[in-house]
């Protein structure tokens, strides 16, 4: 039983974090570390909760109705804010890693006030519709694991579905293989007549968009509530899951498993009732981070660590 | 990663002020950046004028307002000192905020437990307090150091993650750990021993000699880094590592003492701060002073002295959120947006006039 | 076709502000002729390339490709009339396959007729494609990516052309000749007719310089044209059908290979004889001060860049080391200045063991890097902050650590006049000098420590000749004043003229070659890593 709870937590912690990694590793390969993530989640969160409360009033709708639209403005939520994010970094040139921390700290405040603002500062947090989990037929009740793998909301599946996607893309089509050129060797493919500008910002405004479901999931699947700052770190863990999957889909989902059961040991000790603080467990998965990292980099080889795409964090000037 | 753009045409205290590069362009930067933060206020439904207005009003319509403006300024100056030192040096030190509550976990340790073993005394108890932070900030800066030197581990990673690592670290200790208060009541610690709490200079107002020292340190620095050897193989190290190694300069060497320098900074703030005015470690004792400090640092262009007059504008800003609050009802965190705003506005104002010098030296 | 002119330039001049870079230059191109352009660097070599490469736009005159004039706006306009460039520095991604880095750049170029501007070339495809394999190449603007029709493509187009390159490895793994193949199959993939190649030879060995001329050849039965950019003469002459000579931006010059000899178009291009540097006969004193022994080095990718070398310095001499670029000439310079990790034996200077470039430069040894914008100086910094670069200027201008202003300035302010550093403001920003004045000011640094040994690695590349003249004097007067001088150039003709003892380096072995001095050919051999023949 407790390991099949421990499996359903890791997946259940594991999605955001995989929606989140999957579109970093887009904008990674393309050349814009984005560690605005936390920020993209959160303002996801918000949006998608708010969109899912507002709609669920509506008389004669369907209820899965609500917690769809709430993802659908999450991940505009989370791709407005990579607009600013691209405005800054592609077009302006400006630093990646400073503006990624403001806009985490944008988001950080913004939701707040807007939170505020829409349901007030008292009271319990609201509660919205929300993807309900559902038993795949047959599959679940496959025994030991079924119950595990087999019984989750809709979004659970459909991110495990964008992992082969994701690595389609990268390896088997002409605008996957201009992505990896980009993030390596800018100045060819805008020789070539590509528009290294445009690709990157299609790049980070996916990466927006899966950052801000992953918020998404967090308020609209988790758990249906909000509560300001509520990503908890969790989009600098998705950072550090891309470096760990060294930027390729397929690694990437491994580790987004590993960190997801990070969060899940928690649930785990607590359930066996060990004596042991809860904020130990919140420190795992970035312990474990530092140490993957201390294993897996090299010394002197690029920027980033080991297989970093050659030009990653560094502007591209068209012009120039 | 190159911030020269930043840092250009500031290699030479002599070439101090330049009105523009220190004047204007913050000025405009501030004006765009408040502009942009009232339109979103008033999105969200509120009145930016009165918002603004109530802000000034509780940060300097008064000599307490002013006072606590002042002591509100301490924690950014000493963050931003922090983060100016390491982007000079070309060190990516996301980590203060990490490092500055490390700072003041350690100083809790010393001023809660440590302390009752020594004379009772302020001249003993406040310098140990101090260097017990110092050394846990320093520390805290130390592991990326070590990390990054040894395996190559990028210091914007390693200290975004040490940053989590504190947070949950102080709120293990004071949170049901060793350092929970007495009662067991609160996830706080016990209160400061009396002579580990730095005194008040200016009794009702919470003037502490602390704000005095981190305007000192930001002179001390200024002069460190210009006028010394020791300053000059920091940024030489910061701004042509190839150069400097070439010219005999160590690169470990240096890294480390900036990763030390850096982190000994931010702990020191974050003892300043408990020491001064927080009676206890709390779990939430820092709202992001590490993260604003980058906006700090940045809007001063990254130099110690400057970085006083930008600490100074934040302190005010925390302090006016507690007006707007009040006033309007709008939510406090508001003041973290308005950092950010500014922030992205320094970012684009320099990549704007990178683009000009750009043109202006072609044609 | 023969009449008319595949490429014609009329009066076209470029100018960057004040200065002229291309000076209103006329030229034609016949197809299927290998073109040399000639000249020294800043003649206006690669703007004019850039010009044609639609990189820049010309101030005035007119560009005619095949007889159309042709208002070239961008690379990618250059490449669809049917040019192809191979840079110095390649436009291929390290980490991608060779077949991935050509359909990468096929995609942006279809042969599609359709959606294609290639559509003129077309009418007589040179390559040939059957059915299948022009199905595949238009294949790849669609935007699905086949790695296995990407690696036929490769294969057909490396057969064709009688270039042995496997599509598999990435090209990060690859040598530098293979590289370069690889960029002139990606230019021949979307059939351009007319090839600029940029200093082509610069960074291959002899032996691969050979194999490079036959894929020339081969090109050329093809019936496509290049334009080969060159200053060594000797390729220029072997491999050219006709010549143009620039200097300063005009053109001097053009006519059939053979109707000059090498001394008159050196005439051309410099507009006076090469100066020789008369130099005083040296006085060796019998003192080492740098004893390399069994030196052994690890390049960048765990490779054995320095191999097993042995060698001594003494006072009153030029040692150099001459050799093509890449054959571990770097690492050895920085293994001596204790950059780079000793795999084995030791570098001493005046019989003390080295350990850190810390002691190394307290040991009284100066730098002249070969990189001089990364290595040589800090761009941010001032004039005068760069000259106090090297931890035995500390010292001299700081007590107890603290720097003295006056001393710092005044010590810049003599330094910027006996070297003539131009503009001579110790506060202005050492990146808004120019190439020239930034060496001037590393040399600067590095001789006013009065160093025992100098080690001066490509210490005139880039620089123009009244520059690179300024920099040999310098060498030379270290020599005259008993210090010891070790000098590794590429360039063969500055080691010739200024070592008293020279040597070879390749593949990371050291050969003296001191012997040889006279025999170019000999030298060349030793370059290539070969044998000298009993008979030279």
């Amino acid at each position: 039983m407790l390991l099949e709870e421990t499996l359903a937590a890791t997946i259940n912690a594991a999605t955001p974090l995989l929606l989140a990694a999957l579109g970093e590793v887009i904008s990674q390969r393309s050349g814009v570390i984005n560690i605005g993530i936390e920020g993209m989640m959160l303002m996801g969160a918000l949006c998608g909760m708010t969109a899912s409360f507002y709609t669920s009033g509506i008389p004669l709708i369907a209820p899965w109705f609500g917690p769809c639209v709430g993802m659908l403005a999450a991940g505009l939520a989370g791709l407005v804010t990579a607009g600013i994010f691209a405005f800054l970094a592609i077009k302006l040139r400006g630093d990646q890693i400073i503006i990624g921390t403001a806009i985490t700290l944008f988001a950080l405040g913004f939701t707040q006030v807007v939170y505020q603002r829409l349901f007030g500062s008292t009271g319990s947090p609201k509660s919205v519709p929300y993807f309900q989990e559902f038993e795949l037929p047959i599959l679940s009740k496959i025994p030991l694991i079924g119950q595990a793998l087999f019984s989750h909301n809709i979004i659970v599946y459909l991110s495990m579905a964008l992992v082969p996607c994701v690595y389609f893309f990268l390896f088997h089509t002409q605008p996957g293989l201009r992505v990896r050129a980009c993030g390596e060797h800018p100045k060819a493919i805008s020789t070539f007549g590509s528009n290294v500008v445009k690709l990157r910002s299609m790049c980070l405004l996916f990466a927006g968009f899966m950052a801000g479901i992953g918020g998404g999931y967090l308020s609209l699947a988790d758990v249906p509530i909000f509560t300001p700052g509520m990503t908890a770190g969790r989009g600098f863990t998705a950072l550090a899951i891309v470096i760990f999957g060294k930027w390729h889909p397929i690694k990437v989902f491994g580790a987004a498993l590993l960190f997801g059961l990070g969060f899940a040991l928690d649930a785990l000790f607590q359930a066996s009732g060990w004596e042991i603080q809860y904020q130990w467990f919140l420190m795992l998965p970035y312990v474990l981070c530092l140490i993957v990292l201390t294993a897996s980099s090299y010394k002197k080889v690029n920027f980033y660590g080991g297989q970093a795409p050659l030009s990653l964090g560094k502007p591209y000037n068209p012009s120039a | 990663m190159n911030y020269s753009s930043v840092i250009e045409g500031n290699s030479h205290i002599k070439n101090w002020p330049h009105l523009k590069n220190w004047v204007l362009m913050p000025l405009l930067i501030l004006i765009c950046a408040f502009l942009t933060n009232a339109i979103v206020i008033f999105f969200c439904g509120y009145n930016p004028i009165r918002t603004y207005i109530a802000a000034l009003n509780v940060s300097f319509g008064s000599p307490s307002g002013i006072g606590e403006t002042l002591v509100k300024s301490t924690p950014f100056l000493m963050t931003g000192l922090s983060v100016a030192i390491a982007f000079r040096c070309g060190i990516w030190n996301i980590g203060a905020e990490g490092q500055f509550l490390l700072g003041a976990l350690a100083a809790t340790w010393f001023g809660t437990k440590l302390a009752a073993y020594l004379p009772h005394t302020a001249w003993i108890g406040i310098p140990i307090g101090i260097g017990f932070s110092i050394v846990a900030g320093g520390m805290c800066g130390l592991i990326s150091a070590v990390l990054k030197i040894t395996r190559g581990v990028n210091e914007v990673i390693s200290t975004i993650m040490l940053n989590y690592i504190a947070i949950n670290l102080v709120s293990a200790m004071v949170d049901g750990g060793p350092l929970q208060e007495a009662a067991k009541t609160g996830s706080q610690s016990n209160p400061l021993y009396e002579w580990v709490k730095l005194p008040r200079l200016f009794e009702p107002h919470r003037i502490h000699p602390g704000i005095i020292l981190a305007v000192i340190l930001a002179v001390v620095l200024t002069y460190v880094l210009f006028r010394t050897t020791f300053g000059y193989r920091l940024r030489a190290v910061g701004e042509g590592p190839e150069a400097a190694q070439a010219a005999g300069i160590s690169i470990t060497r240096n890294t480390l003492y900036v990763f030390f320098l850096s982190g000994a900074l931010a702990g020191l703030g974050g003892a300043i701060e408990l020491m001064a005015l927080a009676p206890h470690l709390t779990k939430n004792f820092s709202p992001g002073y590490g993260y604003t400090a980058i906006a700090v640092a940045l809007l001063a262009r990254l130099n110690p002295l400057a970085t006083v007059a930008s600490a100074l504008l934040f302190g005010a800003l925390t302090q006016g959120a507690f007006g707007m609050e009040a006033e309007v009802g709008i939510s406090g965190k508001i003041t973290w947006m308005m950092q950010a705003i500014i922030l992205m506005f320094v970012v684009a104002a320099t990549s704007l006039n990178y683009f000009q010098s750009k043109r202006s030296s072609e044609s | 076709m023969e009449t008319e002119y595949i490429l014609e330039l009329q009066n076209v001049t470029k100018t960057f502000g004040q200065l002229v870079a291309v000076d209103d230059i006329s030229f034609q191109l016949h197809t299927g002729e290998i073109h040399a352009i000639l000249g020294e660097n800043g003649a206006g070599k690669s703007t004019l390339m850039n010009l044609i490469y639609g990189l820049y736009q010309p101030t005035h005159g007119q560009i005619f490709i095949s007889g159309q004039l042709k208002h070239l706006q961008s690379p990618r306009d250059a490449i669809a009339n049917g040019l192809g460039m191979v840079h110095q520095h390649f436009m291929l991604v390290d980490n991608l396959t060779v077949a991935e880095n050509i359909a990468l750049y096929l995609s942006h170029f279809s042969t599609d007729k359709k959606n294609s501007q290639l559509i003129q070339s077309e009418v007589d495809h040179p390559l040939k494609f059957n059915e299948k394999e022009s199905k595949i190449s238009s294949n790849f603007v669609k935007w699905r990516f086949k790695m296995d029709e990407a690696i036929q493509l490769t294969e057909t187009l490396s057969q064709k052309f009688d270039m042995t390159v496997d599509p598999h490895p990435r090209v990060g793994s690859l040598s530098v000749g293979l590289k370069q193949r690889v960029e002139i199959l990606k230019a021949l993939a979307v059939d351009a007719r007319i090839l600029i190649l940029d200093e082509p030879t610069a960074v291959l060995s002899p032996q691969e310089v050979k194999n490079f001329f036959q894929i020339l050849y081969t090109l050329q039965e093809d019936n496509r044209t290049v334009i080969f950019i060159s200053h060594k003469m000797k390729e220029v002459l072997e491999i050219s059908d006709r010549i143009t000579v620039l200097r300063l931006g005009k053109k001097v010059y053009t006519g059939k290979t053979g109707d000059l000899s090498a001394q008159e178009l050196v005439r051309e291009m410099l507009g006076e004889e090469l100066s020789d540097i008369h130099k005083k006969k040296s006085k060796v004193i019998d003192e080492p001060v740098l004893r390399i022994s069994d030196l052994s080095v690890k390049g960048s990718q765990e490779e054995v860049a320095v191999n097993n070398v042995s060698m001594e310095t003494y006072r009153g001499e030029i040692v150099g080391v001459a050799g093509v670029d890449g054959n571990g000439q770097k690492e050895f310079a920085e293994s001596i200045m204790g950059l780079q990790p000793i795999t084995a034996g030791t570098v001493q200077i005046l019989g003390k063991h080295t350990t850190s470039t810390e002691s190394i430069r307290r040991n009284g040894v100066a730098y002249v890097p070969e990189d001089r914008r990364t290595t040589g100086i800090i761009g941010t910094f001032s004039i005068a902050d760069n000259l106090m670069l090297n931890i035995s200027h500390f010292e001299r201008v700081a007590r107890h650590g603290i720097i003295a202003q006056n001393v710092k300035y005044t010590t810049a302010e003599n330094m910027i006049k006996t070297y003539d550093i131009r503009p001579p403001n110790p506060n202005l920003s050492v990146s808004a000098l120019s190439g020239g004045n930034q060496q001037k000011v590393v040399i600067a640094r590095e001789l006013s420590t009065d160093p025992e040994l100098l080690v001066a690695v490509n210490p005139t590349r880039g620089l123009d000749i009244s520059a690179a003249q300024f920099v040999h004097q310098a060498l030379l007067q270290q020599r005259d004043n008993e210090k010891s001088v070790l000098l590794i150039s590429t360039e063969l003709e500055e080691v010739l003229q200024l070592s008293d003892r020279l040597f070879v380096m390749s593949r990371g072995n050291l050969i003296e070659a001191t012997d040889y001095r006279d025999s170019i050919e000999a030298i060349g051999l030793l370059m290539m890593g070969e044998r000298i023949p009993n008979e030279l």
